[in-house]
């Protein structure tokens, strides 16, 4: 437990996305590493999941976190990926859901902005809408990207994420 | 209007005109009749007030109608003319001044093809007209029919066929005008109806895939839950075939500038009609 890493980004909107859940409460983390999470803590190699559904995204940093022994970072937004700068290019996978809430900056603004910043790593897309959806659509004609549609099992999840270590 | 029905509307409708034109034509036969000396004015006056009769009545029942009224109002009207012209057309005859005959019998068979709301009760009113030409001719004095113009009465025949050519054209392409309303608005309800589905399949998949890692979560905390965490994976499983099941209903659905931003509405295009009945 101790060897995992979490680290949480201020959403004015939602509050703090990806704050520690009951699981891990337990862990001692200062309040005010929990505001500003020193750069060599969040390394390289974690699952980068953006999502703007509070519960879903806290519940798969923890079970990433705790059943795929993975660090994983959780953002709410476009914007609170912004945030992270150059530490989110760390990432060993990006998920990002297509659909951040209405009137917001979609998953495919997350991807371009990953993208233009110099990532390189595989960019998986989860979303919930319809194939034929505008938005998924568009995420459709990017060429370098899965789709995979809302609900997916544990074992999906774990593939994704284990993809880019085979 | 009358009611949503285009069969009903078109039904007042036809018999509203019907009546306005008998008080109008009739109106300016009386004029036109008025130096006859023998000419009678009851006939008009007859049909002139079953014709305000019949709007008043039209106009009474006007939130109410029925095709049924609109056709029995029609046929009401169109005896009155018939009684009248049967009348009017012997003392026009008689008078020995230059005259068509029965022009108020063919304009009638024609106004029925545009006017007359159903099949039946336009080729009756149609054959009517041609009848009363006809019948009041034979039943004039021999004299009085020898200086009828050549072919008379039976050009009324010709008339009669074209407002029965015309009238089954029009009835058939307003049958059809109904026919395609119909179909449009069984294909918005199917539209709506998938739509509904879609956005019911959106809003409970991130639900779906939170129980779905939930359970796998508490699976790796507690292996005491195993036989309930595998109950509430049967379910999830459950949930999400009825997920794909719903998703066949994307295809019918035609996505419009804007609809990309539905979440915001939601909870009203899905639940508000449910709150307003509470």
């Amino acid at each position: 437990m101790s060897s995992l890493t979490r680290r949480t980004v201020h959403n004015p909107q939602y509050g703090w996305c990806g704050a520690p859940s009951s699981v891990i409460a337990a862990v001692p983390i200062p309040q005010d590493a929990v505001r500003r999470v020193p750069e060599p803590v969040m390394g390289t190699g974690f699952v980068l999941y953006v999502e703007d559904n509070d519960d879903l995204r806290e519940l798969v940093v923890d079970l990433v976190t705790l059943v795929f022994q993975r660090r994983c970072v959780g953002v709410a937004s476009y914007e609170e990926l912004m945030a992270l700068g150059e530490d989110a290019l760390g990432c060993s996978v990006a998920i990002l859901d297509i659909n951040l809430g209405p009137n917001r900056r979609s998953g495919i603004d997350a991807y371009a902005w990953l993208r233009d910043k110099g990532y390189t790593g595989p960019i998986v897309f989860l979303t919930g809408h319809a194939s034929t959806h505008p938005l998924v659509v568009e995420a459709q004609r990017i060429g370098d990207a899965q789709i995979f549609s809302k609900p997916i099992d544990a074992d999906r999840l774990r593939s994704i994420i284990e993809r880019e270590r085979q | 209007m009358v009611s949503g029905d285009l069969a009903t509307r078109h039904a007042w409708r036809g018999a509203f005109a019907a009546a306005v034109l008998n008080v109008v034509g009739m109106s300016v036969d009386f004029v036109l009749a008025r130096d006859i000396p023998t000419m009678p004015v009851y006939p008009y006056a007859v049909s002139v007030l079953v014709g305000v009769g019949l709007i008043v009545c039209l106009l009474i029942r006007r939130q109410r109608a029925t095709v049924r009224l609109g056709s029995a109002a029609f046929l009401a009207n169109t005896v009155a003319i018939l009684v009248a012209l049967w009348i009017t057309s012997g003392h026009w005859a008689t008078t020995g001044r230059p005259w068509t005959p029965f022009q108020a019998n063919k304009l009638g068979a024609l106004a029925v093809a545009m006017l007359a709301p159903q099949l039946g009760v336009g080729l009756a009113s149609i054959a009517g007209f041609a009848a009363i030409a006809i019948g009041k001719f034979y039943v004039l004095d021999p004299e009085i029919q020898r200086v009828f113009p050549v072919g008379e009465p039976w050009f009324i025949l010709v008339y009669a066929l074209f407002a029965g050519v015309l009238l089954v054209y029009r009835l058939r392409g307003m049958a059809l005008e109904r026919e395609v309303l119909r179909v449009q608005a069984e294909a918005a309800a199917a539209e709506h109806l998938a739509r509904t589905f879609v956005r019911l399949r959106h809003y409970t998949n991130t639900p779906i895939q939170t129980i779905a890692f939930t359970t796998e979560l508490l699976r790796a905390k507690s292996h005491d839950l195993e036989p309930v965490l595998d109950r509430l994976a049967r379910a999830v499983d459950r949930l999400t075939k009825l997920s794909h099941a719903l998703a066949g209903y994307e295809n019918a659905l035609k996505w419009s500038p804007g609809d990309e931003s539905l979440d915001a509405t939601m909870d009203e295009q899905l639940f508000g009609s449910q709150r307003r009945r509470l």
